[in-house]
């Protein structure tokens, strides 16, 4: 249980999960820094959907970020 | 009656069985008390004792050869109550969906429909301990979603089959139940059709064994060992018992077991929930079933002073005393710095963040080349010891990935959270984590005898007997002919019910 636990906060110092985060707006994205959107590789997975570095992103997601309001 | 190998006059054995019944775990008990119940006489044969002892474990010592798997000696318990002895309860019966065959997992099926395991729901229950199943529904979605079904899974206590019927078998004067009695032969005709006596020695090396005679017998030995023995009793014929088409051992599958996502909630929360893929969505994606598992980050609760304080005065008491607690499963004070652990490691409790993960366990691929084996080292009885041949297909990577991306497009859409598939996963090929890392799988041994309406196709038939013989039986999850998602012991219960009373109907008949 503990492992997975030091696992989960790693993958949120990640980039693109801080920016996932920054794109819900959740608490734990200010900690966090974003990086420029242009860094995205997205590939479409299904009407609205992308998959982004494993993350499963909905268009207005990556819109925010590309707006850098994240 | 109770007798122990190990000191017990055997002239009792002149006696011809009904039925000898070896192992004595779930499979084994549960059979051996159905057919008691019609008055039938009934040997049950268990290799090892009252406790866990380092001789009578150790013929499940074997090699793991395929993909890293847990040591074969740890993932089972020789003893009476067999891996029931350390069992976690979790329970569900198999889906409808699941004993029907699937065009793309070639040989999936059962020869039987889930129709004739209901009438044995009641009685599993009530062996098992577990509630009644309307007190565990599947819950409906907020929204609406095709891909899944929300579910729930019933809990045993976990009931210890050992503890449980020890005294009923003892009382009774229809079973004998002999421990420290190890199946080391299994004398056939000619033909190899029929089953002449099986034979049991103790664990004194000089012992020359006893042969129990019985009408019908029944092997029921455990997902792994069942396999093992009708390979390696292969004094009379060298493919072993019941071994014509080449099948035994085959198919070997477990419920992998892995951490696929991580997730980052809208909210937080403390409550785990269950997905299960509806048919529609299991059918459209060709992928095999599964259990999704959303597993909130979990925060112990605050615990004033004053509580830890009270709770703590429990661990005054002798250390030998609070062991014994543990083992029965209750909770204990935390004792760490003299009682007021709790109170320490949960002040101030941070406000639980909104994270979890999602854990999946589902139904492998039938493949016949993942295969229990015999290696080339014998145990103490002379006989072959197991070599596990554990495989995963690409089929089973196209289930994890389909169920990460479908539940993390439904908690995206709904805008419940957002989901990251773990590293491992999305490398091409898949990295599949070993057992220093991931669960791995449940230790559920299941597919090794599988049952199948064609001899060609597995080793038993629809009534769990081998097929090509007229009285030889197998009872557990090896039988499994497709194993779907849920854990197996329910299932396996079930079976050895329907079993016992097949086996009351032939010796009425
Ligand atoms: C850690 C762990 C947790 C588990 N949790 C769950 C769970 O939550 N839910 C679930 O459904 N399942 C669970 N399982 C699986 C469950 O324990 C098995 O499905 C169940 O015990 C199988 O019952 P069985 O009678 O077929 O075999 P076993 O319980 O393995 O019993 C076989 C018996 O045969 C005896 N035997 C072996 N060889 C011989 C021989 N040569 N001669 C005579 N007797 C012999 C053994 O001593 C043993 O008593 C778990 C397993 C493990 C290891």
């Amino acid at each position: 249980m503990r492992r997975h636990m030091l696992e989960r906060r790693e993958f949120l110092k990640g980039t693109l999960g801080a920016l996932a985060t920054f794109a819900l707006g959740l608490p734990a994205a200010r900690l966090l820094a974003a990086e420029p959107a242009s860094a995205l590789a997205a590939s479409q997975i299904g009407p609205g959907l992308h998959l982004v570095d494993g993350w499963i992103l909905t268009t207005a997601d990556l819109r925010a970020i590309a707006a850098h309001e994240v | 009656m109770r007798f122990d190998a190990k000191a017990a006059d055997r002239g009792g054995f002149e006696e011809v069985y009904d039925v000898c019944v070896i192992g004595g775990g779930p499979a084994g008990i549960t059979a051996a008390r159905v057919l008691a119940r019609s008055g039938a006489r009934i040997a049950l044969m268990e290799a090892g004792g009252l406790e866990i002892e380092v001789e009578s474990q150790d013929p499940y010592v074997g090699e793991n050869v395929g993909l890293d798997y847990f040591p074969l000696d740890t993932s089972r318990l020789r003893f009476f109550g067999g891996t029931s002895n350390h069992w976690a309860g979790w329970c569900r019966a198999l889906e409808p969906v699941d004993f029907v065959p699937k065009r793309y997992n070639p040989l999936s099926g059962w020869p039987i429909t889930k129709l004739d395991l209901d009438p044995y729901r009641a009685e599993a229950d009530q062996i098992l301990d577990v509630p009644n199943e309307s007190e565990a529904p599947n819950l409906p979605f907020a929204q609406k979603e095709y891909r899944f079904h929300r579910f729930q899974f019933r809990w045993s206590p976990p009931t210890r089959f050992a503890e449980k019927y020890l005294d009923e078998l003892t009382a009774s004067d229809r079973i004998d139940l002999w421990l420290n009695a190890n199946l080391v032969a299994m004398p056939m005709d000619e033909a190899g059709t029929k089953v002449l006596g099986a034979t049991f020695r103790s664990y004194a090396p000089d012992d020359p064994g006893f042969t129990v005679k019985a009408r019908y017998y029944v092997l029921a030995t455990g997902g792994i060992e069942n396999a093992r023995l009708l390979l390696a009793l292969d004094q009379q014929f060298p493919e072993g018992i019941g071994n014509r088409a080449d099948m035994v051992g085959r198919f070997f599958c477990d419920h992998p077991h892995f951490v696929i996502s991580d997730v980052v909630l809208r909210a937080p929360s403390q409550e785990r929930e269950y997905f299960m893929p509806t048919e529609e969505f299991l059918y459209e994606n060709e992928i095999l079933n599964f259990g999704l598992r959303l597993e909130p980050e979990y925060y112990p609760p605050e615990t004033g002073l004053t509580d830890a304080l009270i709770r703590g005065a429990g661990c005054g008491r002798d250390f030998g005393e609070r062991l014994a607690e543990k083992v029965l499963g209750r909770e204990l004070a935390n004792c760490d710095l003299g009682g007021v652990g709790a109170w320490w490691e949960t002040r101030g409790a941070p406000r639980p963040e909104p994270l979890a993960i999602t854990r999946i366990a589902f139904e492998q691929a039938l493949n016949p080349d993942s295969r229990v084996r015999l290696g080339t080292e014998r145990d103490a009885f002379g006989l072959r010891r197991p070599m596990l041949d554990w495989h995963m297909s690409e089929r089973d990577i196209h289930t994890m990935r389909t169920a990460a991306m479908a539940y993390g497009a439904h908690i995206a859409e709904q805008d419940i959270g957002r989901l990251k598939l773990r590293d491992w996963l999305t490398a091409e090929p898949a990295e599949i984590p070993g057992t220093d890392k991931d669960e791995v799988g449940g230790k559920h041994h299941m597919g090794t005898t599988r049952m199948s309406a064609d001899p060609r196709d597995g080793v038993v038939d629809a009534d769990c007997r081998v097929h090509g013989t007229d009285n030889l039986y197998v009872g557990g999850s090896s039988v499994f002919s497709t194993p779907g998602h849920s854990n197996p012991t329910y299932t396996l219960t079930q079976l050895a019910l329907r079993l016992g009373d097949h086996l009351t109907g032939r010796l009425s008949a």
